[in-house]
């Protein structure tokens, strides 16, 4: 920001010096500090605590050093959450944006007239809270008197328990993780598409590019960038929903066979056992693991951008 | 031209094809609330009888015996409190930070931008534990406050990034205009930029509601007294209990409540919330 072009005399100058520094600290400490307390330093703290023995009630914690990651190398339900965790996830982001991507497209082209019916109605679950969805599906899944199995029956399909079963909950639950954001990562893409110049679509149909040929050739590439910052948002956020869904209609089960990273450090601290240094090495493996899929993510969509 | 024509007709199948797994996926929305909705009208008898019998009239019994269950008003009174201050210092710290860190030529702007970004890139979800114990240390276990706290700072770096994405669109000569009227920079940024922000105040202030009405997590984490709890809270407790005696009716009355605000919010912003949020951060 420029000085005032009236302001000359050096004393004028300092007391608009002045004026500025306090301004500059009463807007940006209150915002930082709280950002530091409990969002920043956190971080750190929990790798601190990963390095004691802390049972939670008290604040007594006992020093053991890195006893708590040689146990996590060698623990077999860790191991068994993180192949849930990443199962969950790959699928989850291939179809979620394989889909996302498809019907953004689909649904710009100016032919499907009640477009904003679809958005609206998809976007729908993303504002819905998670105790919600949980009640929903858990009552659509229910394998006694669920929506899923009378809908089936009308079918001659029998009916399976869809939660209760370690044949199905895993899909089960990649469903309603789906259906939970493909909505939102839609209505981004959507917004992205219209903004490509409807020039580029004219002369690509001169050409006679088919649709599909215009999609991978011309709006993909062009609209690049956000589907690479929503992929690196996605890998973030998708850590919490995924919690949510797997913490409140399995938690964790059958016998660990929904158990993702997440529901795990839980069920170690708040979840009874009590373990929270344990669960502090857990929850820094977590940010590892997806600090590297954010790094590995970036790296391999790195593509050259182009201007519209 | 039958060429074209032809094209045309494969067209048409094509688009019908699109809408119908457009609408069949519609319907996995539309049905599961629009269930819940009836059966939250039902007896227990009638939703045990058949699970595709209509409600025989509109019975608010459900309901009554839901806020009986679960102590709506009550829960309804804390999750506002906690919103309202949340929002509104969320809000405010981020817009006013967003603002010296975008506008002023400050040195630190982009260190600070970057140190805001860790926020954005780390899942909140591994800081549990240790704002578990931050908020022990500092005295406000089972608190509202907490949660007011917590949630505003876990939103600030997301606030930040829009409403800095939002400043940067505006033209300098405003401020300078207001410089040269004698303005100091306190007016400035509370009558001259401040106002200007709107559409970016409403997209952090309807993701922040959406964030802090529909956690679950975080309150479950750090308030444990019944008389403090908020909505979700409420709605994870009655559905325990209900599991037990098998009488969903109540429970679903209850979610139909609990989804009513989110509904209203959803309804006022749904063209807004959107708009905003891919003018703002996301396109970055």
């Amino acid at each position: 920001m420029k000085q005032p072009r009236k302001v000359h005399s050096y004393e004028t100058m300092t007391s608009w010096k002045k004026q500025r520094n306090i301004f500059l600290a009463v807007t940006i400490l209150p915002g930082l500090l709280l950002y530091t307390i409990f969002r920043f330093l956190p971080a750190f703290i929990g790798l601190a605590i990963s390095a004691f023995d802390w049972k939670g009630v008290s604040l007594n914690m006992t020093f053991v050093k890195l006893a708590n990651y040689k146990k996590l190398l060698h623990d077999e339900v860790f191991f068994k959450s993180f192949c849930n965790h990443m199962y969950f996830f790959v699928f989850n982001t291939i179809i979620v944006f394989t889909l996302a991507i498809a019907l953004a497209v689909i649904l710009t082209n100016n032919r499907i007239r009640e477009r904003d019916f679809y958005r609206i109605m998809l976007f729908f679950p993303t504002v819905v809270p998670a105790v919600i969805i949980n009640v929903v599906w858990m009552s659509v899944f229910n394998p006694n008197n669920g929506l899923l199995n009378a809908l089936l029956a009308l079918f001659g399909i029998e009916g399976k328990n869809w939660l209760g079963d370690a044949a199905y909950v895993k899909n089960s639950i990649l469903f309603v993780m789906v259906w939970k954001s493909l909505g939102f990562y839609m209505v981004l893409f959507m917004a992205a598409v219209l903004n490509v110049p409807t020039s580029l679509f004219e002369a690509a149909r001169i050409d006679g590019c088919n649709e599909f040929v215009q999609t991978m050739k011309i709006t993909i590439p062009l609209i690049w960038e956000q589907i690479r910052t929503s992929l690196i948002f996605f890998v973030v956020t998708s850590c919490g929903v995924g919690f949510n869904i797997v913490f409140m209609m399995t938690k964790g089960g059958p016998n660990l066979a929904s158990e993702i990273m997440t529901t795990y450090m839980y069920r170690l601290s708040f979840g009874g056992q009590s373990k929270f240094g344990y669960a502090s090495a857990v929850a820094m493996a977590i940010l590892v693991i997806t600090t590297a899929i954010t790094l590995i993510l970036m790296r391999i969509t790195k593509r050259e951008s182009y201007e519209m | 031209m039958g060429k074209k024509k032809s094209i045309q007709v494969s067209r048409t199948i094509v688009d019908n094809i699109v809408r119908l797994v457009l609408i069949l996926y519609t319907l996995t929305i539309i049905i599961p609330f629009t269930f819940m909705f009836l059966n939250s009208l039902k007896t227990n008898q009638e939703f045990f009888s058949s699970i595709w019998s209509l409600p025989s009239k509109f019975r608010i019994e459900n309901y009554k015996r839901g806020l009986e269950l679960s102590n709506i008003p009550r829960l309804f009174l804390n999750t506002i409190y906690i919103v309202v201050f949340a929002s509104l210092i969320n809000i405010l710290f981020s817009s006013m930070l967003a603002y010296s860190i975008s506008r002023t030529g400050f040195k630190l702007s982009n260190t600070i931008y970057n140190y805001l970004l860790i926020g954005l890139l780390t899942p909140g979800i591994i800081c549990i534990i240790p704002v578990f114990f931050v908020v022990r240390v500092i005295g406000l276990y089972n608190t509202r406050e907490a949660l007011i706290l917590v949630y505003a700072a876990f939103n600030m770096a997301f606030s930040v990034f829009v409403m800095y994405s939002f400043f940067k669109t505006l033209p300098k000569d405003l401020e300078e205009a207001a410089f040269i009227d004698g303005a100091t920079y306190f007016q400035t940024f509370w009558k001259v930029m401040f106002p200007l922000t709107k559409p970016g105040l409403i997209t952090i202030g309807v993701f922040g509601f959406l964030d802090y009405w529909n956690d679950y997590l975080i309150a479950m984490t750090l308030v444990i007294s019944e008389p403090l709890k908020t909505v979700s809270q409420g709605v994870m407790k009655l559905q325990a209990a209900q599991n037990v005696r098998t009488d969903f009716g109540p429970l679903f009355a209850v979610c139909i409540i609990a989804m009513i605000p989110v509904i209203v919010v959803y309804a006022l912003f749904q063209g807004k919330l959107t708009a905003g949020l891919t003018a703002g951060a996301i396109k970055g």
